[in-house]
This record gives structure tokens, sequence and C-alpha cells, in this order.
């Protein structure tokens, strides 16, 4: 009889580990559309944080820099080929695009597709090759929703759902703690990659992206301290545009890019 | 060694043998969904009847097994969860389809729980599959 017990309680054991083994080949996230309800999570938490933003901040008014940047993200966001290259598969609902006044360089993505940018990164950038690499950088951070796979990393899903139509003050905190941390180095690495893939396929040259990691690689030391934020959660911007030449390398070794002409 | 049976069982006994699958199924209802609840209320009751009629303890036995097997795959399933919504474990197929196995097993047992105290009560010696072997084998052990 414990012959027969044995056999019985490895057969149940196999039966269970075959059903579980079945059971987790079914793709249960496309089922129930997990994703989605990750994305709708993020989108609501990206519009909470952009309101305490708005409430923090002065937007900027000056058209010039709002037209900049509204056009250089339209021709990133270019579907169709000809000379502007092969295009990207990007929809320009998904950006939003807000310029607020602030001297320091930076420009940052947040869930439900808003992209932040500084008045001083435009101003620091000396071609719209360069502001374009940025953007298309920080494109890609939306784009693949790095934002809020970090936010999930960091807070987990449950507190997230829960800050979601919560007070005020614990999403400026939360959006306080994300200013002060680095995403991870893989995801900056797809950031530049994927975004200079970006500019070539549009026809803007991604040796503007590399000139600004450059830039920001040779700011004077009292300079780096002021922007202190954008190059904590950027870190290592020597290797990263040397990283982006050789990239851009790939994508067409001796292509002509045209000088890009949105009025700079 | 062959199956236990036993002949004659008094009202009392059927009453308690029947309360020991009663229990675990109360306690399932208020205790989700922190598995380790039932398994408590199974194992008080098993501790309190240690020295009532053999047919009551290897029903509580049964109950206690049945319940065991379940709070190993309950707690893993538990613990799994709170890891996704507290820390960065992201939801994947695996722990979709694992919840999924748990959750249909845990259906069974649960009506498995309720058959078994429904003909306990009745005074029909309920053998559960399996576990009634791994009782008969405790309860030997424990007979000695």
């Amino acid at each position: 009889m414990m012959n027969k017990t044995l056999f019985r309680f490895l057969l149940i054991v196999l039966v269970g580990l075959a059903i579980y083994a079945g059971l987790k080949e079914i793709p249960w996230k496309k089922i129930f559309h997990i994703d989605k309800v990750n994305v709708e999570i993020g989108k609501e938490f990206g519009d909470q944080m952009w309101d305490a933003i708005q409430q923090q901040e002065t937007l900027d008014t000056n058209q010039r820099n709002i037209h900049l940047v509204d056009t250089l993200v339209d021709i990133i966001c270019t579907q169709t080929g000809g000379n502007k290259g092969k295009g990207n598969q990007l929809n320009r609902e998904d950006f939003t695009v807000h310029v607020i006044v602030k001297d320091q360089v930076n420009a940052f993505a947040m869930p439900g597709g808003h992209l932040v940018v500084h008045s001083g990164l435009i101003e620091a950038c000396e071609t719209p090759e360069q502001l374009a690499g940025v953007l298309a950088h920080e494109m890609v951070h939306i784009n693949e929703e790095h934002v809020t796979k970090k936010l999930i990393k960091e807070v987990g899903l449950g507190v997230l759902a829960t800050i979601v139509g919560g007070n005020g003050e614990i999403v400026r905190e939360v959006l306080r703690h994300l200013s002060s941390t680095a995403y991870d180095r893989s995801l900056e690495r797809e950031a530049d990659l994927k975004g200079a893939e970006l500019l070539h396929n549009v026809s803007i040259n991604p040796e503007g992206m590399a000139e600004f990691m450059d830039y920001m690689a040779n700011l004077p030391e009292s300079k780096s301290m002021e922007n202190l934020d954008w190059l904590s959660t950027h870190p290592d911007s020597k290797d990263r545009a040397k990283d982006i030449r050789e990239a851009a390398k790939k994508f067409g070794p001796n292509k002509k890019y045209a000088k890009l002409n949105v009025g700079f | 060694m062959s199956k236990i049976t036993f002949e004659y069982i008094s009202e009392a006994d059927r009453e308690k043998a029947s309360n020991s699958y009663v229990m675990s199924v109360a306690a399932i209802v208020i205790g989700l969904p922190l598995p380790i609840v039932n398994l408590i209320a199974t194992l008080i009751f098993f501790l309190g009847n240690k020295k009532s009629s053999p047919f009551v303890r290897w029903h509580c036995t049964q109950a206690l097994l049945s319940q065991a097997v379940l709070f190993l795959l309950n707690t893993r399933g538990f613990w799994w969860t709170i890891s996704i919504l507290f820390w960065d474990e992201p939801i994947s197929n695996e722990y979709i389809g694992y919840m999924i196995g748990i959750g249909v097993l845990n259906l069974v047992e649960f009506f498995a729980t309720i058959v078994a105290a429904v003909q306990v009560r009745k005074g029909k010696h309920l053998r559960l599959w399996l576990f009634a072997d791994l009782t008969d084998t405790f309860f030997k052990k424990n007979d000695e």
C-alpha cells in the first residue's frame, strides 16, 4: 500500500507539474490585456504628475521654442518615406510636448506621453539636430514605456495603482524621487540607440545626438553642478556619444544628411 | 497494509469528524486571502481531538493533510502576489498560469471538503483520493 501511495503521490506531482508547465505557456498577459492595464495606470499617473509640475513651474510662452520642439517631434513621427528616409512607426498623438521656463539643461519623459523640455535645454543646443537628438531619446523612453516600467519597479504596481487618484502630495513626492534616481543603464542605452535610429529613419543626422552628449560631458565643473539633474539621470555622456556614433555608422555608413531647416 | 475501516460510528463522532472539514471550509471563507488561516483552524481541531475516537482522529488527519498540501501551494501564490504588488516582480504568464492553477485546485478542494463534511456527517467513511492513503500511513504510525 505504501508503494501504491507513493506512486499516486508521484503521479499527482507529475500531473501537477505538467498542468503548470502547460498553463504558463498560455499568453495570459495578452488574453487579460495586462500590459494595457499597466499603460493605463501609467497614463493616469503621468497626467497627475504633469498637473503637479504645472502647479510648480511656469509654462514657456515663447512661440519660437514651442514651435521648434513641436516641429521636431512632428518630423521624428513622420511615418512615410520619400526624401525623409523610411519613416518611423510612431503615432504623433502619443506624445504631448511641454516647454517650461527653467535654465537647467534638462528634458524628461513621463508616463502617458508627456515630454517635458526645459527652455534652458533649447538655449543650450547649438543645432536643431542636437535638440532632435534629446527629443528622440526621450520619445523612446515614452514609446518603450520605460518610465512606467521604472515606476512599477520602484514603487510596485499595487502602490502605483493606489497613488493614482490619491492626493497630490504623494505624486509630488514620487516625482521628486524619480527625478533624483537614474534609469537603468540598459534603458538609457536602449533610448540612445533606438533614438539614433529614429533620427536616421527620418533623415536627421544622429551626430547631433552624439554632439549633445559631448557638450554635456565637456561642461565645466560649475556648469555641471548646475545641471546635476540631467547628468545624474544620464551618466557617462562620453561613452554614450561614442556608442551613438558607432550605431549611426551601421544605420547608413555613407549616408549624407541634409541640414534641418526648422527655423532654429 | 490494508485500508483502515470503521465499524460502528456514534452520532457524536459523526458530528466531530464532519466538523473537522467544516472548520477548514469556514476558515477558507474567513481567512481568504491568507492561506495560513485554514491550516491553523484544521490543526487546532486536529490537536483538540487527539483523544477522540479513531474515526474522528482519522478524519481530522485527512482534513489536515489535504489542507497542508494546499497551504504550501497557496503560500507560494500569496508571496508571489505580494512581490508583484509591493516589490519589482513583473506580472508574467507564469504567474497568471500558477494563480489560475491553484485557483482551480482550491475550488476542487473546497467542494471536496463540503462533500466530505456532508458524507461523514451521514456516517460514511469518505476517503479522498491520495489523502486517504497518506492518512492511513500517518494514522498507523501514530497508533503504533
